[in-house]
């Protein structure tokens, strides 16, 4: 009776770990699909915008700020919705210096208006 | 006061900043491109935060840049304190008001940690007297050269 109920057990978790492995080629595949279709986003958005070619650093940090303020939205329109961002981004970064110090800051705060 | 600008203020008080964790992090000058790039970014991501500490005459007097790191091993959140400077020497009180501030963020933030690094004494004595306790040393051999 209980070698039986051990049997019975066993040939569950096999069929469990049998249809887990046999669902692992579909999770893989649609993985590798989905970074397909990013690279192929990626590649694009790059050759419609070759002035962000050298600056890969300022998109991944602009589409990861937009990503977590849209968690829902699909690549291609997340990269989209970037590009003024990235742009805002980069003039602001073109226009800081990041090689000097200046020995005496204004530190005056004012009320700190932008 | 411990203000924290918002990733738009940052630009205006970037020259402080930097004098700030320069001196901070006693940082040399072939240093500065990639350090200050890096924190540029972090900064106006919000992926880093800075905050000030204003006088009455709303000057800035102190400067405090923290990150929230995750902690790969524990999958714990914690509030890294990176850089702190004052302006003037502050005393004892204040330090533990502005602490106060960093742990309600702390607290907030769901962090289990506020950590930070330093070599100055000063500054471990510090953070020794709110309740901060040493959990490493760090040791370093120059190799070649």
């Amino acid at each position: 009776m209980s070698d039986n109920i051990d049997q019975d057990i066993k040939d569950y978790i096999d069929t469990k770990i049998e249809g887990l492995y046999l669902s692992l080629t579909e999770i893989v595949g649609n993985a590798m699909a989905h970074q397909a279709f990013c690279n192929k986003v990626n590649a694009k958005f790059y050759k419609d915008h070759p002035e962000f070619k050298d600056k890969k650093e300022v998109v991944a940090s602009v589409v990861e700020m937009i990503d977590g303020e849209n968690p829902a939205i699909e690549y291609d329109q997340l990269l989209e919705k970037a590009i003024p961002r990235i742009r805002e981004r980069l003039a602001t970064t073109n226009s800081m210096d990041v090689s000097s110090i200046t020995t005496n800051p204004n530190r005056d705060f004012g009320n700190g208006e932008v | 006061m411990l203000i924290k600008l918002i990733p738009k203020q940052i630009p205006i008080f970037w020259d402080t900043i930097k004098y700030g964790c320069k001196n901070a992090d006693a940082l040399h000058q072939e240093h500065y491109q990639p350090y200050f790039n890096e924190l540029l970014h972090a900064l106006l991501s919000d992926k880093a935060q800075c905050f000030v500490r204003l006088d009455e005459k709303r000057i800035i007097i102190g400067l405090l840049v923290t990150r929230f790191v995750g902690n790969k091993i524990t999958g714990e959140k914690e509030l890294h304190l990176q850089s702190a400077y004052s302006f003037q020497s502050e005393g004892q009180k204040i330090w533990e008001k502005d602490f106060g501030v960093i742990l309600d963020i702390a607290l907030k933030t769901n962090c289990t940690k506020i950590t930070f690094e330093t070599s100055n004494p000063q500054l471990a004595s510090l953070g020794e007297s709110v309740g901060c306790k040493e959990v490493s040393r760090s040791y370093v051999y120059p190799v070649g050269g």
